[in-house]
């Protein structure tokens, strides 16, 4: 028999041995776990002050039609619905929507007080909250004294014009006409505060979303600690057998590889339909994808088979080699959160560059060089078995 | 001679003798002692927002927003990394980078995007903030809006805005009482550390089932086995197994929480440990899966306990599925349910059960296919 035909041949044999039941198991947990963890850790790091907008109920004596006007003018503001839903009421109403918790607090304006601000006068404004709800209530004088501020700042800029065109009024320009175009210069201004600002969101999983981050991350730290699965392939009576066909002049290093081939395979089988799933696509460079990813995978549990005596040891290495890179990817503790000197060492992990050759399909950015980086690491690992596969068939040939 | 108490204590010594179960037990009780520590901290009692700085220019700026600091919500001068690093980790609500050329593009005009508002997954105040921020601005930009009026005009500048009263609010509450502070600070490190213990526990079990696995194929078991019967066999070393695991994990909680170690949830916990590690170690078919089932247990325990947050109100198809984890029962008894320990004894009982059950059973049930063999 050629050596590619006695390669083939056992790997069809490796790969009936695989027992497919508890295996198909595990790929289903492989498909759900990330998922409800990455669901998890988002809620978990999305926690803030408990305040989700206020409802304010504003108010002023029978017959003022200020409130009136100030809710349909300060709803139509986008930046204030933001953190503020505005509704006019008649003062009892107000005070029953505030004990039944319809809403946060209720200012109260006093008679004639636009007047009263446009006249340079100090109007005296009431906010009545509710003591069982302290946030709402401090955020809403807090939000009330941001908004006298502002209104200050308007009202100063609009004297000293006024103050200055006293002082020297222009021909053929009346008053009223300056106070008008002052005033809508400045309302213009109060309209278009929020350009001032450039918004940017920052996550503590850098460019991933936090769900996305911790979904991928435990799919691979899962998929790597299915290493004892295939440990039988490196220990115990396989090589056992290998040794065996060293007496018929065949080298064992071709059951090494057909036991690679098989867990490759297996492991690209296992990983493409959660990895099709989530991206809703099955091409070809998916499929490569996982080939790779199935290779590095085979690498690495060979070197926990070879380095191990029983499928036990198997286990616990693979557990801390991938809970090690996956802490090392910031799989554990957000990448935010590392210190620096933890934060540099990211792009060594394996962890990483999994996860970031399956983000790519997920439309995120990954990183440079990661299937080089993984096909390179892979070769490296398998060459690192080798000895140890040798040195273990050797002593099974030593008790035949 | 009692066969079990006498196989008991010689467990337990061999365990005590292990050197990697004191390596163990020291890690948990430095755990422990980390997070004392570390929940000792005096927690923030306000919201805190970064504010960036430019070396030169943004002094009025910081001057009005250091006089709106108050009681609840803080702004606090930083480096720009350092708020970054703050807001990303949800630490602080949100901040406030002002460029460098702060005081040039002000003057200027050029106020597009002039600060940059940095905003993390946790930021609820983020609208308030940049309300005050932009009252804040308004006080820098108002006298150019009046001096580009006025030069339209053909008139002088004003030299200075004059002083304008502020509106006064008068705050009131509906029952006349005084507005306490909220309780800001997030409860939470309690449970993350409860929670990650009792799962790291659950691991502990998984092995002490592989470990009761392994003996019971031993020759030595193997003999004792007609004489003693498969369950009084396993329980001895079950429970040497299980008072290692309290000591490691009571002492960790007495050092984290001292009198809230809640000490008879753990033990309650441990017991339905117990029963599964005996059930699984009774049952030949999942001693394969023992040594890959440690980190998706773990996954799965992490994911569906309520460790990181609500996980009943994040997935109400699984509440029923949730609510009988052991992790939430002891969570739970932790908080002060007693009928969490109730139904944790519960289980233990059930499992027992199961184990007695399993052990029974005939061996052609157990035995592995021949053509998984060596």
């Amino acid at each position: 028999m050629g050596g590619f035909r006695f390669f083939f041949t056992l790997l069809g044999l490796t790969l009936r041995r695989l027992r497919l039941l508890p295996l198909a198991g595990l790929v289903l947990l492989c498909c759900l776990l990330p998922g409800l963890l990455g669901a998890g850790a988002e809620a978990a790091l999305s926690q803030g002050a408990a305040f989700s907008g206020l409802q304010l109920a504003l108010t002023a004596p029978e017959g003022d039609g200020v409130p009136a006007i100030l809710e349909k003018y300060l709803n139509n503001m986008e930046d204030v619905r933001q953190y503020c839903q505005i509704s006019a009421m008649d003062y009892d109403s107000a005070l029953a929507a505030l004990e039944e918790g319809r809403a946060a607090a209720v200012l109260a304006l006093p008679e004639g007080f636009i007047r009263t601000v446009q006249q340079g006068g100090e109007p005296e404004v009431r906010l009545i909250v509710d003591s069982r709800r302290p946030l709402e209530g401090a955020l809403a004088l807090w939000v009330g004294q941001s908004a006298s501020d502002l209104l200050a700042a308007v009202q100063a800029g609009i004297y000293a014009v006024l103050d200055a065109y006293d002082a020297a009024p222009p021909p053929g320009l009346s008053r009223d006409r300056v106070v008008t175009e002052i005033n809508m210069q400045y309302v213009q201004w109060v309209l278009r505060r929020h350009t001032l600002f450039r918004p940017e969101s920052l996550s503590p999983t850098e460019s991933l979303p936090i769900a996305v981050h911790y979904r991928l991350s435990l799919l691979w730290f899962l998929v790597l600690s299915l290493a004892p699965l295939f440990a039988w392939n490196f220990q115990g009576a396989w090589p056992a057998a290998q040794a065996r066909l060293r007496w018929a002049g065949r080298s064992p290093l071709w059951g090494y590889a057909a036991s690679l081939a098989a867990c490759g395979l297996t492991a690209a089988a296992c990983v493409f339909p959660a990895l099709a799933l989530w991206t809703g696509e099955a091409s070809l460079s998916l499929a490569a994808a996982s080939l790779l990813c199935g290779a590095f995978f085979a690498a690495y549990a060979a070197l926990c088979g070879t380095a191990t005596k029983t499928a036990a040891g198997c286990g616990g290495l693979s557990l801390l080699l991938s809970l090690g890179t996956l802490a090392l990817s910031g799989g554990i503790v957000p990448p935010a959160l590392l210190p620096e000197a933890l934060r540099r060492l990211i792009p060594l992990s394996p962890a990483a560059w999994l996860r970031s050759l399956t983000a790519e399909f997920l439309g995120f950015p990954g990183m440079a060089h990661s299937r080089i980086l993984l096909l390179f690491s892979a070769v490296l690992l398998a060459c690192m078995a080798v000895p140890l596969y040798s040195h273990r068939v050797r002593g099974q040939e030593a008790r035949l | 001679m009692r066969y079990p108490w006498t196989a008991f204590l010689l467990a337990l010594r061999a365990g005590l003798r292990d050197l990697r179960f004191w390596g163990v037990f020291l890690l948990a009780l430095a755990a422990g002692g980390v997070f004392r520590w570390t929940a000792n901290a005096p927690a923030e009692a306000s919201i805190q927002v970064g504010v960036s700085l430019p070396a030169q220019g943004g002094e009025d700026f910081w001057q009005a927003l250091s006089a709106r600091s108050g009681d609840i919500l803080e702004f606090v001068p930083a480096e720009e990394s350092r708020l970054r690093q703050k807001v990303s980790a949800g630490q602080w609500d949100c901040g406030l980078v002002l460029p460098e050329d702060f005081a040039r593009r002000l003057s200027g005009g050029d106020t597009a995007g002039l600060v940059t508002l940095v905003t993390g997954p946790g930021s609820t105040v983020y609208p308030l903030v940049r309300e005050t921020a932009s009252a804040a601005l308004a006080a820098l930009i108002s006298p150019r809006i009046a001096e580009e009026y006025l030069s339209g005009l053909h008139l002088p500048p004003a030299e200075a805005l004059p002083e304008v009263p502020r509106t006064s609010i008068a705050l009131k509450t509906l029952d006349g009482g005084p507005l306490a502070l909220p309780a800001l600070a997030r409860s939470g490190g309690d449970r993350l550390f409860r929670g990650v213990t009792a799962v790291l526990l659950l691991v502990w079990a998984l092995l002490a089932a592989m470990d009761l696995g392994r003996w019971k194929e031993s020759p030595a078991a193997a003999r004792l086995r007609p004489c003693v019967g498969t369950v009084s066999l396993l329980l001895p070393r079950l429970l040497a197994s299980l008072a290692l695991a309290m000591l490691a994990g009571g002492g960790a909680m007495l050092a984290a929480m001292g009198k809230d170690a809640g000490l008879l949830p753990l033990a309650c916990y441990l017991a339905s440990l117990g029963g599964l590690a005996l059930a699984l170690g009774c049952t030949r078919r999942a001693w394969a899966l023992l040594p890959v089932l440690p980190p998706f247990v773990a996954a799965a325990a992490l994911a569906l306990s309520p460790i990181l947050a609500d996980t009943a109100a994040l997935f109400p198809s699984l509440a029923p599925v949730i609510a009988w984890l052991p992790t939430t029962l002891y969570l739970q008894g932790c908080s002060g349910d007693g009928t969490a320990c109730v139904k944790l004894l519960a289980m233990t009982a059930a499992l027992l059960l199961a184990a007695m059950a399993a052990a029974h059973m005939p061996e052609r049930f157990f035995s592995p296919s021949r053509r998984r063999n060596g």
